[in-house]
């Protein structure tokens, strides 16, 4: 009797098993590889334009998009693997996400604006002179 | 209070100054002294009897700004924070009432000196025909004030500045209080152009007003001219116009109207009710 109730949990178990490992699979793994990782500009807040090589590639086919922060660069469909070249132009340091239809994150990687001439600026206190 | 003070100073002197865009023009190197000077035509008038209006000719620019330390011509001042939308700062500036009472052209003369009775602000019917000229009064001190400066950034245009300051060399033993608003306008029209207007308010106490433009016995022995000022708001309005014209030179042109308060404008000393400044010319950055 115990013997029997207890094949009929295994049973039970057995066949929940794929459902229960699909509804908690997490999304597909994928990496982004984007080079160069830094771009140089002369001086703090002039855009830096740049031809970047981007490589991503997933465990699987599917429809993905790059979006340099919210803006969409470029989508894929049923898709597993790219290696591209594209230009980009930035003013601030940036996150470039590969994302899927559901848009949820697959990859991210960050982009750095640097300047060559490295020069901290501040805002102005004061107009130039009182009396004007 | 001066432990509270200090608390707040070394609280405020953590924070980091915010980053700014070397693109904008109200942005400056830090680091870095910036000098340039502005040549034209124009004036500011001097409100008293006996004044000469000041000519604006040459206007010499001097400024530095260090991580905290700063220097913008007359005013100098350690900033203890300072956000992208407003920051606050400790100033030490030159006060600029005195500037009326240099004696620009010595061969003033005594405008008038009817009779007529007065008395703590309050002037007869007849004050227009009681004056006294500048060069008849006892001599003005130049004051420095300091204090506090606090910004405000509306938005990418708007700016709201106020000041609480205090005469810190014991000249007039005064404070006084200034609240700016200014709006920036791009002309698309015109290339590389801005438009700034702005509207302000001051407060200057009754120490302020009536060391300057208050009349006794170390000024004159005439008692009928005596005047005892009291504190007092004035309102101004201005108009600024910059447009680049090579990467060194700059259009300028300035126009400033402040209505002086009756607690100045009441004095014996003073014929006119406002202080205009004119400018137009050119400006050289370094």
């Amino acid at each position: 009797m115990f013997i029997s109730r207890m094949n009929a949990l295994l049973i039970s178990i057995t066949a929940l098993f794929p459902l229960a490992a699909h509804s908690f699979s997490s999304p597909a793994q994928a990496t982004i590889d984007i080079k160069p990782v830094t771009c140089m500009v002369p001086e703090i807040g002039q855009p830096c334009t740049m031809t970047i090589k981007v490589i991503w590639q997933t465990n699987e086919p599917q429809d993905v998009c790059l979006r340099q922060g919210m803006t969409k660069l470029s989508c894929w469909y049923n898709q597993q693997q790219i290696e591209t070249q594209m230009q980009i132009t930035l003013e601030n340091s940036m996150t470039f996400t590969l994302v899927n239809t559901s848009g949820e994150t697959l990859a991210s990687q960050q982009i750095e604006v640097n300047a060559s001439n490295h020069h901290a600026y501040r805002r102005k206190l004061k107009s130039d002179w009182s009396l004007f | 209070m001066l432990r509270k003070f200090a608390f707040l100073a070394l609280f405020f002197c953590v924070q980091t100054f915010a980053q700014c865009n070397s693109q904008d023009a109200e942005c400056v190197p830090v680091g870095e002294w910036q000098l340039s000077v502005a040549v034209g035509a124009g004036v500011l008038t001097n409100p008293l009897h006996g004044g000469k209006h000041i000519p604006l000719v040459i206007i010499p620019y001097v400024s530095y700004y260090g991580d905290k330390l700063f220097l913008e011509n007359t005013t100098a001042g350690f900033t203890l924070v300072d956000k992208p939308t407003w920051n606050v700062s400790t100033v030490l500036q030159l006060n600029s009432e005195q500037a009326y009472f240099e004696r620009w052209h010595p061969n003033n003369i005594l405008v008038g000196n009817m009779q007529a009775s007065f008395i703590n602000g309050e002037i007869a019917a007849d004050s227009n025909q009681r004056s006294i000229d500048i060069s008849e009064v006892s001599k003005r001190k130049w004051a420095i004030d300091g204090g506090i400066l606090v910004n405000w950034y509306i938005n990418g245009s708007s700016q709201l500045s106020t000041e609480f300051l205090h005469d810190v060399t014991n000249v007039y033993k005064g404070s006084l209080a200034s609240f700016r608003y200014t709006k920036v306008f791009s002309l698309n029209q015109v290339q590389d152009s801005i438009l700034k207007l702005g509207f302000g308010a001051s407060w200057k106490s009754q120490q302020l007003t009536d060391y300057y433009y208050g009349i006794d016995e170390r000024d004159t022995e005439n008692a009928m001219l005596y005047y005892r000022a009291s504190s007092g708001w004035s309102q101004n309005i201005s108009l600024a116009y910059m447009k680049k014209l090579t990467s060194n030179w700059q259009l300028k042109v300035n126009i400033k109207r402040e209505f002086l308060p009756t607690a100045i404008t009441d004095s014996p000393l003073v014929k006119t009710h406002h202080v205009d400044t004119l400018f137009f010319g050119v400006k050289y950055v370094y």
